[in-house]
């Protein structure tokens, strides 16, 4: 299958090779959370949720000098293309809950609320490619929303490699091409890469590639959410009356 | 806007400062749409009711209920619609020490029955989840819940041959609550999914069903459609049931089901082949299908669309889902303490009347955004 | 950037699956016009002073794609829904139009109407997708319109009357094809357009002729829906439709719900399936099968005659189970056991290039094809031009930018080569090369040469193609299109342009070429003691033929170096021989055929089996090891991707034909294992000279062919190569004339760490599918070849009726199939006349055995009535 038009240049859903989907991001979505945000990426969309920080519940896991950071991923049943009742916690979403955890764990700011707990949900409502990257970003917004210290913002975005072109944030029809898959997450600000992820394999140089482009689809990401922030700030001074 | 926002209701209230003898029950809807947008963000509605502290204040004054704006976000095709709607028989205000969260607008009236509901419909471009054959997403004030229906082939019970299969799943996110984390909620889920398919799908026979599960069925005992009713609780403050019930019924009647065409098999015991159609799709008819209104007992009154403050000081509440003609399909009764049956009864009127309100606006709503998908 | 649209499209694949794709429209697609104001114009491809931009329809691509292809008609814009529609129905011309669309020289230009924000149009309630398409055309048209303003006209070209009509109306001009080249008023184009048949004739028009003639030929095939539940109720049963190869209106069908072969009789039985569709077959009642033995054409008006052919190479080639009712001694009952059938649908086509003969009234059969010359029946240019079409052979010359990809000429070594650190210096090396007379495409070359401690250098030094060849190039693109060049007798259809394929990379003698050299270190007794692998400078100091070879090997008089390593190569050769074939390696045998031909006329003038000798056998050895070697080495490195050839183990069931034929003749063959057969066959001596080689040509038809893969495509036990007893195997050898080969010169390089792996080895399916082309492309090579020598087979024997001996392999109830081994040909000799049910006269003549001056009578019989040639 030609994953990109070699005559116009054009992936299957009519992106360039360097273009995102389209991506949106609300804050506020779950009144009842200290923050919460819902990110889409293209038909990828997501809910994240935060908790805390608040007390914590299980005293046997307190931190005495840092915040206890947890999270969970978890796909509604209509998330797929095919209805499938999946069990909580299956390997996969387990896997991807300590890949958000850690990469949220770290631009937190723990150690300013020691002894107390933040609890990260993230919801999966559709699956179209690059959940992972849609989850991070969402938890970036709703952490925020909430309020929480962070050292910066982190956002992550995914590219591919397929018929020879390095694609930025694949789709399902992409991804499931079984060509290589770099997801990257990066703080922002500082310019460094907090995850990276790859399967299947890919020569250095090109590897590069790939991952610069992904990295730069991680700063328009970075852009897009600062931009969500400052509407979302100007609304709360706006209502405040200041 | 603020300010527009209150001129508005307190207009929509004054409106409906009509006398109402024994127990009326009114609907105030404002009908036309409005640009001011009421329900849609908490933050807004709360600044904008803030400064009348107590919440409930701003219709205090009437032993009426009041109901709120209705505007559609033309950018966005997204319908908004909020409605009030209560009983009252004239008297104190029970409610007024509750410091419920603002959301809802929450006018207390009468001595014993307080009801009051606002929800927020939306119904987007392709559903809410396009990949599903409908869908739909009811806010009720803080409550969020989504709703999917997947379509699939299925055959139907060898006991039932004539009629189709339908199956109610709901899931808690722990998005809604904490609580919900890992397997937290799935006593909740199991305990919504079978409230659900008791109110909605009628006896084990499949007899007073809401849905018409024979116009599910293509070929009798041998193939039929299974409706797969997923629900999701984004966000919860109360009141899921109704919400959840809601939500099924507008999801419904934006379900689009392939049209399929049949070819029976030369042999009779061999299962037909089946081919589905790209291009037309059948609709339901969801006239039928019931609503749910909860009557939560919070010390001597029973409240519709409990928060989930409320619930938490519940001593009993009675699920009651309500079909067009008023006929009830359905009850369940929660929380550990006794009822008179008079109250029950009492209950049951009450609860007839609100779904019958709740069930117009329902079907309102969901023509006037049939229409508004046409126009596009 | 991205204007946001998305829309959802359902597509639904057995499951009822709701599918939803994004598609973007976007604003920042560019009309292609370098004149254009508003776009950007960097990657404008029409020309500067287009007045008339012409926007063609998909049945003008599909139908007219010769007149697009000349130079002529310039300044064309293909709309990706056209290039979209084209792709779905014809691959050929798909390509045909990319290249026209990527040719630098040609104004083609793409437009992705599909994404721009102004001419997507979506599909409206009630409206099919082929009027979706046509309005979507019509609507790219009207805003190129308005877009290029009033200096360029817009031209719609279409043959489609109402789509005309409404880009009319539309205000949209549009004309014919054929309006359109009459109007360029140059005459010889209108040759070149085809007219069709609906070319201002609306559908109704013809519709009212047929009437009159409305004939039922064939019934209708039934549509799928009712063949699924049919297959469902075993009601119809589905299998690959293989037509007998001796009677084009016989074929089975094997079935696994009934677990045998279904026969079908006659044309309208067959209901217009080809070889290869897969069908779906409805039984006939018993009392309409046909006597298993009387597989005679009777109720065919046509009066065809069962060809003759050469010999099938493979069990592919052949119909299976043809055997199973062979006549075996004792067999007296007639029974009617096979269950005879017809074709009620067609499951999927096995699409294919045929050639058909058109017979107007009043002319002779004349092939008619393209438009573009009148063929004739029977002529040698006729034929060849059908067996290369038939097979997918592309013949058109390379285009002008895979040639700029050639080095400029003449070229030399140059001193860069040489100081390239990775490529070592093996000029001062006495290498040769050994290859049939008149071999221009030299494509390996040895060497030998004794070490001090007694054992022997030997080099095998392979052309170095990919020097030259660099991946991605449209050179390369096209060498990976081709996969292989195509022997014909009296003609070469090269994969690389001639000065690669005949000079730069030739390792001829006497000049400085560059190469890939595998090098051993071997004991006398030809074990491989080291091996290594380099890029080199080789000059090769003699390119011998088999024959030169072999005659400086056996005079003993000659004593020079050059005739010294080649007897020491032989016997390494020969040790080597030895222990392959102890390890089960087969020989076997497929008749070859050599020709002279006459060089003004290109007839043959004389013909004769091919002789082989020690000196091909040496070569071939070397060969094989270095392949071997080369896939030890690429796995090794690359055990994911890595392109290998595998030979998989006939199937019990597949040997059948062959273990009951020889039980026929008294012969016990033991096929256990591949060294079994081989020991078997070896055993297997009758008192006819002929009668091994019989055993042996049979024995390669039960086989399967070799196949390329990718190592990451199977597992490792599936790897082997059965015929040859090795456990890995590729092709390195012949990088001139097989595409495979390119692929492993580069996979070694990457393994040698001297060049990079092209990207392509990381894609899983993209290689897979070069795998698939390659085994594709082999194997038509194969069958054109073939067919040229059954081609001049026919044509030496049509003007020479010749007296020969004749082996009778097979007999049928009114006629037996004759091999004549010194032509390696076989076709049938019919003892009644055709039609006749024949008498059981099988029984008299119970073993099939030869029975020499019999059969030479018939088949001079047979050659002089074969004159013409059916397709």
């Amino acid at each position: 299958m030609e994953y990109v038009d070699s005559l116009t240049g054009f992936r299957l859903d009519g992106r360039r090779p360097t273009d995102m989907r389209q991506i949106r991001g609300e804050i506020g979505v779950v009144p009842k959370a200290d923050g919460s945000a819902l990110f889409e990426m293209g038909n990828t969309k997501v809910i994240a949720a935060i908790y805390g920080p608040r007390e914590v519940q299980n005293k046997s896991q307190q931190v005495n000098n840092q915040a206890l950071v947890r999270c969970e991923y978890s796909m509604a049943n209509f998330s797929t293309g095919d209805r499938a009742r999946r069990p909580k916690g299956d390997r996969r979403s387990t896997e991807i809950s300590l890949v958000i955890r850690q990469t949220m764990e770290a631009c937190i700011l723990t150690h300013l609320m020691p002894r107390s707990q933040i609890d990260i949900f993230v919801q999966v409502l559709q699956a179209d490619g690059g959940t992972r990257s849609a989850c991070i970003n969402a938890a970036t917004l709703a952490l925020a929303d909430a309020g929480i210290p962070m050292c910066d913002i982190v956002t992550s975005c995914s590219a591919g490699y397929l018929s020879s072109t390095p694609l930025l944030d694949l789709n399902y029809i992409e991804d499931s091409a079984g060509g290589p898959d770099v997801t990257v997450g990066i703080l922002a600000k500082m310019d460094k890469v907090t995850l990276l992820q790859m399967d299947a394999k890919l020569p250095l140089d090109i590897f590069e590639n790939v991952m610069q482009l992904a990295i730069e689809g991680c700063k328009a990401i970075a852009q897009y959410i600062r931009g969500v922030l400052l509407e979302n700030t100007k609304q709360l001074e706006y209502r405040k009356g200041v | 806007m603020e300010t527009r926002l209150l001129t508005c209701l307190q207009a929509l209230v004054s409106l409906s400062l009509s006398p109402l003898p024994g127990r009326p029950l009114t609907r105030l809807c404002c009908p036309a749409p409005t640009k001011c947008s009421f329900s849609s963000h908490r933050r807004r509605i709360h600044s904008s009711l803030s400064p009348l502290d107590p919440r409930c204040s701003a219709v205090c004054r009437s032993d009426v209920f009041a109901a709120a704006s209705c505007s559609t976000a033309a950018s966005k095709r997204t319908l908004w619609f909020g409605f009030l709607f209560a009983t009252g028989w004239g008297g104190d205000l029970a409610h007024t020490a509750c410091s419920s969260p603002p959301s809802r607008l929450r006018i207390s009236l009468s001595h014993r029955r307080t009801l009051v509901g606002s929800a927020t419909v939306i119904g987007e471009e392709n559903g809410v989840i396009p990949q599903a054959n409908g869908s739909a997403r009811v806010r009720l004030g803080a409550t969020d819940v989504i709703v999917s229906i997947k379509a699939e082939l299925g055959k139907p019970h060898p006991l039932q041959p004539d009629k189709g299969k339908v199956a109610i799943f709901i899931d808690c996110s722990p998005t809604a609550a904490p609580m919900f984390e890992g397997r937290g909620g799935e006593e909740l889920s199991t305990e919504l999914s079978f409230a659900l398919q008791r109110c909605l799908l009628g006896g084990r026979s499949g007899a007073g069903a809401g849905i018409d599960l024979s116009s599910l069925v293509i070929v009798e005992g041998k193939v039929c459609w299974d409706l797969y009713i997923d629900g999701l609780v984004v966000s919860s403050d109360g009141n899921l049931l109704d919400a959840l019930a809601a939500a099924i019924k507008v999801a419904l009647s934006n379900t689009g089901i392939p049209k399929v065409t049949v070819n029976l098999g030369a042999s009779p015991n061999d299962q037909p082949d089946v081919d589905v159609s790209d291009e037309e799709f059948l609709q339901f008819d969801t006239s039928g299908v019931p609503v749910v209104v909860t009557l939560t007992k919070v010390g001597r009154h029973y409240i519709v669309d409990a928060t989930s403050e409320e619930e938490s000081q519940m001593s009993s509440a009675v699920s009651i889902s309500v079909n067009q003609h008023g006929h009830i399909c359905g009850l369940t009764k929660r929380g550990g303490a006794g009822l008179d049956p008079s109250v029950i009864l009492d209950m049951i009127s009450v609860a007839k009347h609100v779904g019958e309100q709740l069930m117009s606006i329902l079907d309102s709503e969901i023509a006037a955004a049939e229409a508004s998908a046409e126009d596009q | 950037m991205l204007q946001s649209k998305s829309f959802v499209k359902k597509t639904r694949q057995g499951r009822v699956v709701k599918v939803v794709r994004e598609h973007y429209l976007r604003d920042d697609i560019y009309c292609g016009a370098p004149s254009c104001k508003t776009c950007d114009t960097s990657a404008a491809r029409l020309s500067t002073s287009a007045s008339t931009v012409l926007i063609v329809d998909t049945n003008v691509v599909l139908n007219q794609i010769v007149l697009l292809e000349n130079p002529a008609i310039d300044d064309v814009v293909v709309l990706s829904v056209v290039l979209e529609e084209v792709r779905n129905k014809n691959l050929a011309v798909y390509n045909r139009l990319k290249a026209l669309c990527t040719n630098s020289l040609r104004k083609f230009f793409v437009f992705s109407n599909e994404h721009h924000k102004d001419t997507y149009v979506k599909e409206m309630v009630g409206e099919s997708p082929n009027d979706r398409n046509d309005r979507a055309i019509r609507v790219a048209a009207l805003w190129y319109q308005s877009h290029l303003g009033v200096n360029t006209q817009i031209l719609l070209i279409t043959n489609d009357r109402e789509n005309k009509r409404r880009a009319i109306e539309e205000g949209i001009s549009s004309e014919t094809v054929e309006s359109y080249v009459r109007s360029l008023g140059k005459p010889d184009l209108l040759d070149l357009v085809v007219p069709s048949s609906s070319a201002g004739v609306s559908m109704e028009d013809v519709e009212d002729l047929r009437p009159s003639k409305k004939k039922v030929i064939y019934s209708e095939h039934k549509p799928m829906s009712e063949i699924t539940s049919g297959l469902h109720h075993r009601v119809y049963h589905q299998g690959k439709l293989r037509v007998n190869r001796y009677n084009p209106f016989e074929a089975y069908v094997g079935s696994e719900s009934i677990g045998d072969e279904i026969v079908i009789y006659g044309r309208s039985n067959m209901n217009r399936a080809f070889d290869g569709d897969i069908v779906a077959v409805e039984l006939l009642p018993q009392d309409q099968w046909r006597d298993g033995k009387s597989m005679i054409i009777a109720d065919d008006e046509d009066d065809e005659e069962e060809d003759v052919h050469l010999v099938p190479s493979s069990a592919d080639d052949a119909p299976r189970n043809e055997n199973l009712v062979q006549p075996t001694a004792g067999s007296v009952a007639p029974v009617s056991g096979r269950p005879a059938g017809r074709v009620v649908g067609i499951i999927k086509r096995n699409w294919h290039s045929y050639c058909g003969s058109l017979e107007p009234m009043p002319m002779p059969a004349a092939w008619k094809s393209f438009g573009q010359k009148n063929y004739f029946i029977g002529d040698r240019d006729t034929e060849n031009e059908v067996l290369l079409i038939e097979n997918d052979i592309n013949t058109r010359p390379f285009s002008s930018q895979v040639l700029a990809c050639l080095p400029p000429l003449p070229w030399s070594l140059s001193s860069e080569d040489l100081a390239n650190a990775n490529r070592e210096d093996l000029r001062h090396l006495r290498v040769f090369s050994v290859d049939p007379p008149g071999c221009k495409d030299i494509d390996d070359a040895l060497h030998c040469m004794p070490l001090a401690n007694g054992n022997f250098e030997v080099g095998v030094h392979i052309a170095d193609v990919t020097n030259f060849v660099l991946p991605g190039t449209p050179l390369d693109e096209e060498a990976s299109q081709r996969g292989t060049s195509v022997y014909l007798v009296e003609r070469r259809i090269d994969m690389l342009p001639k000065p690669l394929t005949e000079d730069i990379c030739s390792l001829r003698s006497d000049v400085e070429r560059l190469a890939f050299s595998v090098i051993w270190e071997m004991t006398p007794d030809s074990e491989i003691i080291s091996t290594r692998y380099t890029k080199s400078a080789i000059k090769s100091c003699a390119a011998l033929s088999y024959v030169e070879a072999q005659a400086r090997m056996d005079d003993s008089r000659m004593m020079d170096p050059l005739t010294t390593d080649l007897r020491n190569l032989n016997s390494l050769a020969k040790i080597m021989r030895l222990r392959r074939i102890e390890r089960g390696a087969l020989t076997l045998a497929s008749p070859e055929v050599k020709f002279e031909i006459d060089t003004e006329t290109h007839d043959p003038l004389d013909i004769g089996m091919y002789q082989i000798r020690e000196a091909n056998q040496m070569i071939e050895e070397f060969m094989l090891a270095a392949n071997v070697s080369v896939a030890e080495k690429i796995l090794r490195h690359f055990p994911l991707c890595s392109l290998l050839r595998r030979h998989p183990s006939p199937t019990k069931e597949m040997l059948e034909p062959l273990l009951q034929t020889a039980a026929a003749v008294g012969l016990d063959l033991d096929v256990s294992s591949s060294k079994a057969l081989a020991d078997s066959l070896d055993r297997a001596v009758g008192d006819d000279p002929y009668f091994n080689k019989l055993i042996r040509i049979l024995a390669t038809r039960c086989m399967t062919q070799a196949v390329y893969f990718s190592s990451g495509d199977l597992s490792p036990s599936e790897f082997s190569h059965y015929g040859l007893a090795a456990r890995l195997y590729t092709h390195f050898t012949s990088p001139i004339r097989r595409y495979a080969d390119v692929i492993v010169h580069r996979l070694l390089a990457a393994a040698l760490g001297i060049a990079k792996l092209p990207p392509i080895f990381l894609d899983g399916p993209q290689l897979m599918s070069i795998a698939d082309n390659l085994n594709h492309r082999h194997r038509n090579a194969q069958m054109a070849s073939r067919a040229s020598v059954e081609l001049h087979t026919l044509i030496y024997f049509k003007k020479r009726p010749t007296d020969t001996e004749g082996r009778i392999v097979k007999i049928k109830s009114n006629r037996f199939i004759v091999f004549v081994p010194k032509f390696g040909i076989e076709g049938p000799v019919y003892l009644v006349p055709k039609g006749d049910k024949g008498a059981d006269w099988v029984n008299h003549n119970p073993t099939g055995q030869s029975s020499s001056s019999l059969s030479s009578r018939f088949v001079k019989q047979l050659f002089a009535a074969n004159g013409g040639i059916s397709c």
